[in-house]
């Protein structure tokens, strides 16, 4: 009995030292049974197939496809799949075989930045490039390939950037390491009204901004239960950017009024809080919309405006504002203030940006199969233009009577060719593509409005007539900035700058006191540095 | 003999009243103030539920007018459509399932064992130990080390580096711990004076008297799982071994969102680019992510009840 | 256990060997992901360099450390970020204890079941979708206005209203949470011996001495460890939450040391100062852990040991 208990107390113990056994190599097997397919998927494509490099050079399709990783972020829903047709069709064409990592743009930087920093960098990356410490830092470190010589290699390239935004892609010895990514610096956040409301109160087209403000009291006055003014999808005062113009303010660097050789931030140009005071006081009295500056939803105003409940927008899409508008009130119809007359005859236009948004960097460890690759970027831009551009017939676009490309649109095509399969294995559009004015007219059609489409190219043009730019050359970093720019901002600007909307009982005088203390905490140098290091102090010209 | 020491732990002297009142309900006011109370904690969790779900099945038009809507206006399958036509979000939902239910299995041995373990605090070097499980509750290491540990172990980019790098949470490991360490000494001594081993002590009265903790700390560890998506984003650089809540974080956060009071007005230009979901979409995504994990606490409540004896448990 | 006679160490380790078996999984569990990797909490004190690595960028000592309490802002933030975890610790910490007690107290199962089930729905929105529908009601278009209003009152500013954001964000947290929160105090109630109350009952205690005399002396060791470690947690008030409640004209009040971080920090790449802040909140919270586990054993409870 006694034996027999013993017994059975040993195999207990038998069992639970097995038990533990088995508990440390299921940690330990999880942990290794993995290693030979993570490994190859990010960072390490380069070093495996060296050799054949050279023999691969010559030959064009003929060669074994070159495999790469690839990370960049995606602006839509992150429901790329691997191997799709327009996928496989691009790797045919292309003599490509991309291992692409996609990020969700909302949290592409800090993922981004933790891979860099793990030592797990991909063969091409995207991020901010020379504009943004972070990633200039990377770059003087030696991350990435200097392309100097591929770009002379490969004109398409070369030539899909404007030389002015190569210039300042460049470091001071001239070394180029990063490909940008362009946008076309024209982007004119229109003043949108509805103009059959306007047409009800009897109010006439607004020319200037004491017009508009006359506008929105009528509108306020007529006891309708609408919001006088709201704002597009973005921080307010951007939205309205190009209402500040009427001010005279260009929302950044501009020469200062003392010394015309100095160039100063918009906190310390009159015009610009003139502005920024001017929508505090329409919010005060009612005329802009209450929830500007509150609602943690961006798309608030462009929600309103589309269920009919505002008159006048800053900004918006008026693409998808037009149709949902339709939907709610079938009566709408949307016009488009001129550039607008400033109360002490400034003229309006737009403010342009800088054509760039991020772009993207050769991990230097690529060096050896760099040429190939740059060989597919020549490629996307000459023979596979079509393909990169329109994507694949009958699937992606069909051809009118008249022979020109017509987009499928997004939710009629097949899943292996929708947006968000396309949007991961883009690469560079060149700056002639991005203001395509056959693809907007298509665009417009695509939306049921075709017959707005004229006036919309005629309002783009006049805007544009006048721009107005910020001075600062993005690619000038001030040391100060880089070591205590953003903590001093925090500390005596963030909350006041941040409220002007808020809090109604800021002053400008309140503002200029914070700001004053702001300069003396170490604004003042990094604003002397920046007019230090940027010799060229003239109006920037990124249109031509 | 079990019973006996079940019977010695009662405060006893605390239960001595001089009323001999035996009320087994409430009264009828107290019993219905709090059947008022609890109604209304249960309306204002659950409109906010109704409302996403109305969203869910309405028509993008009707949700401008108004977002308030507890019932679908123009009633519409569409974005659900959209949701089943989506492959990657199907696959996403297999990996969630597959990673929490191994995942929580493998979460509940370790814990139990090691919460176990760490009850006994009559071993040699247990303060020290019970250190070594609460130092990782305050201080963290930070992401940068933790992602170069996973590539050196080679767990990047696999989907079990949503499982292992997670398998003991040190807060659900000190409440489990504590349960067993409240459980009355005697009981065990008692049923190892009958000659039960410590694994037989630990199998036949430990566990089936910590049914309730169990099923929470379970509870804990899969909704822990099923809401990650953070190892996702970081350490799975292949989408299509991403979980569930990665691919509905794309879906239902608009960058612009985030953006407030940033100075940069490079990142202001992207607004024109980014692709807006409609707002029903966003919320059929939501339900469809978030039912199946509701479902499973109904099921675990059937460990709640109450009143389990100490004294049934034979040694 | 206590009748046993001293042994010499060795011997009481050799009779504990199988409690440590147990034990070691975890250890190494530990060891591996959490002690390895803690080599790079010195980026606490270096400038990072990525390229060079973590064990060979340049020291510079405590200059992040300085750059955070030095910051004009700093004692703002741990003001607001302390107030608002006690408010946290005041209101949000004894409702879900309340709320269970309260559910015990069902004795209809179905409606019991019911109701525990919805109360926990709302943990499962995040805060994006959850700040969502709670500003459609305090916007200043949101419902509650509209009432307002047509009610002829004024309006009232709940959204930028530096006098409500600390009530604002205590309430809704327990709006959000308490449901999730009973979840332990009702396992800790189920595992009540029923011969508690029985006994009880015979000695004629009524309702409330029953919940005083066995419930609450039942549930009072998993309160005081959550108190401890909720305490613990003091310098995290709540990331998400305030995040999406928080405007930049309500800085004086709201913005706690996570946010202000997360500006600063992730936006600026500031991967040392996250890591400093995060060393500071940790040494705090050994320290508050310490002291209110050592209160709570002196007032003869079981707590963390």
């Amino acid at each position: 009995m006694d034996q027999q208990k013993t017994k059975k107390k040993q195999l207990m113990k038998a069992g639970l030292l097995s038990l533990v056994v088995i508990m440390l190599l299921s940690l330990f097997t999880g942990c290794t049974s993995n290693n030979n397919t993570s490994s190859s998927t990010e960072g390490s494509t380069n070093g495996e197939a060296a050799g054949d490099n050279e023999t691969g050079d010559t030959s064009g399709d003929s060669s074994e496809p070159l495999k790469f990783s690839y990370s960049r972020p995606t602006w839509g829903p992150a429901t790329y799949t691997k191997g799709g047709a327009y996928e496989k069709e691009l790797f045919k064409q292309g003599n490509v075989d991309i291992d692409v990592r996609i990020i969700p743009v909302v949290d592409y930087d800090a993922t981004i930045k933790t891979t860099a920093a793990g030592g797990n960098m991909p063969d091409v990356i995207w991020g901010w490039g020379p504009v943004d410490a972070f990633w200039k830092d990377l770059q003087d470190q030696g991350a990435f390939l200097k392309i100097n010589e591929y770009l002379d290699q490969y004109p398409a390239i070369k030539d899909a950037v404007p030389a002015g935004i190569w210039d300042k892609m460049a470091d001071d010895k001239g070394d180029i390491y990063f490909i940008p990514n362009l946008i076309y610096p024209v982007v004119p956040f229109f003043i949108n009204y509805r103009a059959d409301i306007f047409e009800e109160l009897g109010i006439a087209e607004p020319t200037s901004i004491a017009e508009l403000q006359s506008a929105l009291e009528k509108i306020k006055a007529s006891g309708k239960d609408i919001v006088p003014m709201t704002m597009g999808n973005t921080v307010p005062f951007w939205a309205g950017k190009d209402l500040a113009t009427a001010f005279g303010s260009g929302s950044g660097w501009a020469p200062s009024k003392d010394d015309p050789n100095k160039i100063v931030p918009p906190e310390m140009q009159e015009e610009h809080l003139n502005y920024k005071f001017w929508l505090q006081d329409m919010k005060k009295k009612g005329l802009f919309d209450e929830e500007a500056g509150v609602n943690p939803d961006a798309s608030f105003g462009e929600t309103k405006f589309k269920a009919g409940r505002a008159a006048v927008i800053l900004g918006g899409n008026l693409q998808s504002l037009y149709p949902e508008l339709k939907k709610s009130v079938p009566t709408a119809d949307i016009k488009t203030l001129s550039p607008l007359t400033g109360l002490n005859g400034e003229k309006g236009g737009t403010r342009v940006v800088f054509p760039q948004d991020r772009g993207f960097y050769v991990n230097v460890k690529f060096k050896d199969k760099a040429d190939q690759f740059f060989k597919f970027l020549n490629w996307s831009l000459t023979d596979g233009t079509e393909l990169r551009r329109y994507g694949i017939e009958g699937k992606m676009f069909t051809v009118n009577p008249e022979g020109k490309k017509v987009p499928i649109p997004d939710d009629e095509r097949e899943n292996d060719y929708k947006g968000a399969q396309i949007e991961p294995l883009k690469f560079i559009d060149p700056m002639s593509e991005k203001l395509d004015w056959e693809a907007q007219e298509l665009n417009f059609i695509g939306a049921g409005i075709q017959d707005k489409f004229e006036y919309y190219k005629g309002m783009f043009e006049k805007y544009a007539a006048n721009a107005y730019n910020d001075y600062k050359d993005p690619t000038v970093t001030s040391p100060t900035q880089a070591e205590i720019g953003p903590q001093i901002w925090e500390d005596y600007m963030a909350k006041v700058d941040g409220s002007i909307l808020t809090d109604m009982n800021l002053t400008k005088d309140a503002y200029k006191a914070a700001y004053q203390k702001y300069l003396d905490a170490g604004g003042q140098k990094i604003i002397d540095e920046i007019n230090e290091l940027q010799k060229n102090k003239s109006e920037p010209n990124y249109v031509d | 003999m079990v019973e006996q020491t079940a019977h010695a732990t009662q405060p006893v002297s605390e239960l001595k009243f001089s009323t001999r009142r035996s009320l087994d309900a409430n009264p009828w006011w107290a019993q219905s103030l709090i059947y008022l109370i609890l109604i209304g904690a249960g309306l204002i969790t659950l409109l906010p539920m109704v409302n996403v779900w109305a969203i869910s099945f309405s028509e993008a038009h009707e949700i401008y007018k108004n977002p308030m809507m507890l019932w679908p206006k123009s009633f519409t399958l569409e974005s659900y459509k959209y949701i089943f036509n989506t492959q990657v979000l199907l696959k996403a939902f297999g990996i969630t399932v597959f990673v929490t239910l191994v995942g929580t299995f493998l979460n509940l041995l370790f814990t139990a064992t090691g919460a176990y373990g760490l009850s006994k605090t009559h071993i040699p070097g247990h303060r020290f130990l019970l250190w070594i499980v609460i130092i990782p509750m305050l201080f963290g290491a930070g992401l940068i080390p933790m992602y170069i540990l996973l590539k050196n172990i080679g767990l990047l980019n696999s989907i079990w580096v949503m499982i292992i790098p997670s398998l003991v949470a040190p807060f659900n490991l000190i409440l489990m711990r504590n349960f067993f360490w409240s459980i009355p000494e005697s009981l065990e001594e008692s049923a190892r004076i009958d000659g039960a081993s410590d694994m037989r002590v630990l199998w036949s009265i430990i566990l089936p008297l910590s049914k309730p903790v169990i099923a929470t700390v379970g509870l804990f560890y899969a909704v822990g799982h099923w809401n990650d998506f953070f190892s996702g984003l970081f350490f799975i650089s292949d989408n299509s071994k991403w979980p569930l809540q990665m691919v509905l974080r794309s879906i239902i956060i608009d960058f612009n969102m985030l953006n407030m009071g940033t100075q940069n007005t490079n990142t202001l230009n992207d607004s024109s680019r980014l692709i807006v979901q409609p707002e029903n979409i966003k919320a059929a995504t939501i339900i469809f992510a978030i039912v199946p994990i509701l479902l499973v606490y109904p099921f675990l409540q059937k460990y709640f009840v109450k009143g389990i004896m100490l004294g049934s448990v034979k040694g | 256990m206590s009748a046993k006679p001293v042994h010499a160490l060795g011997t009481r380790i050799w009779k504990s060997r199988f409690i440590y078996l147990l034990i070691l999984p975890t250890i190494i569990y530990f060891a591996i992901f959490t002690y390895a990797p803690f080599y790079g909490i010195t980026i606490a004190f270096k400038d990072y360099k990525i390229i060079a690595g973590i064990m060979d960028s340049p020291w510079v000592g405590f200059k992040h450390f300085e750059a955070m309490f030095t910051s004009e802002k700093f004692p703002t933030l741990l003001k607001n970020t302390i107030i608002i975890s006690l408010y946290r610790l005041l209101f949000g910490f004894p409702i879900p204890i309340l709320f269970a007690l309260m559910l015990n107290e069902v004795r209809h199962m179905l409606f019991k079941r019911f109701i525990q089930t919805v109360t926990y729905f709302p943990h499962f929105l995040s805060w994006v979708v959850f700040a969502g529908i709670i500003y459609n009601f305090i916007g200043p278009s949101g419902i509650i206005n509209l009432v307002l209003v047509n009610t002829g009152l004024d309006k009232f500013n709940f959204t930028t209203n530096p006098d409500v954001f600390r009530t604002l964000v205590v309430i809704t947290a327990i709006l959000k949470e308490f449901g999730w929160g009973a979840i332990i105090y009702l396992a800790a109630l189920s595992g009540i011996d029923s011969q508690l109350y029985e006994a009880a009952k015979i000695d004629g205690a009524g309702k409330l001495r029953q919940i005083w005399h066995v419930t609450l002396p039942g549930i009072r060791p998993i309160i005081a460890l959550l108190f401890c470690l909720q305490l613990a947690g003091i310098l995290d008030a709540g990331f998400d939450q305030i995040f999406m409640f928080l405007n930049p004209a309500l800085y004086d009040v709201g913005d706690i040391i996570d946010t202000y971080v997360y500006r600063l920090g992730i936006l600026q790449s500031q991967f040392e100062l996250a890591t400093a802040v995060g060393l500071f909140k940790g040494v705090i919270g050994m320290i508050l852990i310490i002291t209110a586990n050592t209160i709570i054993r002196r007032m003869g409870e079981k707590s963390l040991w």
